[in-house]
């Protein structure tokens, strides 16, 4: 197989949002929950989670990401309460995972609330690299590969849900 | 059909806004994932002077998995067979998330510059390459002259 010459580091360039954060190289936003890698790449925590859970290198360097990354992420900025969007009447988005409910990143977070104010009955979204659909009938998010992959949501007062914490971060 | 993911929406708009020189990458009216994509042949390679056409598509797990991209146009290339399937380690095992349409249809285009007959698709070209490389690029031109020019 022929090799390509593109250099994937020398390609890289420091590229600003809109909203001033760095612009994540695997999805072309702003990083959500920005992480660096030991190689001192920095992508979004969830991009991460994509590329490492299919072949556990980092997109730009292809240096492995280490095996408790996803566990103990080295997070560029502390999560706090305030990081997810709460809408005008209170609620926000939250999935069932690991024991509990956590709450969706604010990016998700917005998504599935254009999606359910537009009276849609589902609506399909990316996370970690892998296509999901949120189903408002049934208040299940499945993966669209592996559909009996499901987790239940719900939209919600935070007062209301114990939280585990957001999108996978403690 | 289902929303366009924002990665591939603002990659769309970046390569209208800021296209590459000597390539075209244009989604199709009826389907955002798929492009019509037109790459110039290199200066300085048997392939000069050619308008290359291909098409590229993108898979519904795109950016995770490599976009799929072939050779419309007929092109007498050793990494590239007759079906216009491209022998490149970026669109297999080396795809990375970070790399974008830009990225690949780039290295496509230096790969006419840079052919690898040590690793080939096409067996035959690849051969000739090897064994009377002038003859070779004398095909590669004529094919060029062929096929992808006055179209």
């Amino acid at each position: 197989m022929a090799e390509a010459v593109i250099d994937l580091v020398s390609d890289e360039s420091e590229i600003k949002s809109k909203n001033g954060n760095l612009e994540c190289p695997v999805c072309l936003q702003g990083c959500v929950h920005p992480a660096k890698l030991p190689c001192g790449h920095v992508f979004c925590y969830l991009c991460i989670k994509g590329f490492a859970n299919q072949n556990k290198k980092c997109a730009m360097c292809r240096q492995e990401v280490p095996m408790d990354f996803l566990e103990h992420p080295n997070l560029l900025e502390r999560l706090t309460l305030e990081d997810v969007k709460v809408f005008e009447d209170g609620y926000q988005w939250f999935y069932e995972g690991r024991n509990g409910w956590w709450r969706y990143d604010e990016r998700a977070n917005e998504e599935i609330e254009e999606a359910f104010k537009a009276e849609l009955p589902n609506f399909e979204l990316i996370i970690c690299g892998e296509l999901y659909v949120v189903d408002f009938k049934s208040n299940y998010q499945y993966s669209k590969r592996c559909p009996t992959r499901k987790r239940a949501i719900r939209r919600d007062k935070i007062d209301n849900v114990v939280v585990k914490g957001v999108a996978g971060i403690r | 059909m289902a929303a366009l993911p924002r990665r591939i929406i603002k990659e769309t708009q970046r390569l209208m806004q800021e296209p590459v020189p000597g390539i075209s990458a244009v989604p199709d009216d009826s389907n955002a994932r798929y492009f019509h994509v037109i790459v110039t042949g290199p200066e300085d390679s048997p392939f000069e002077g050619g308008l290359f056409k291909l098409e590229l598509f993108l898979p519904e797990d795109y950016p995770m998995s490599a976009p799929k991209v072939r050779f419309i146009t007929k092109i007498y290339h050793p990494n590239i067979d007759r079906l216009g399937r491209i022998c490149l380690d970026i669109l297999k095992d080396k795809w990375s998330p970070a790399l974008q349409i830009r990225t690949v249809l780039l290295s496509i285009q230096a790969l006419l510059s840079a052919p690898n007959p040590d690793d080939p698709l096409a067996n035959d070209v690849a051969e000739l390459w090897k064994v009377n490389e002038s003859e070779a690029i004398r095909n590669a031109k004529e094919w060029t002259r062929r096929y992808a020019m006055d179209n």
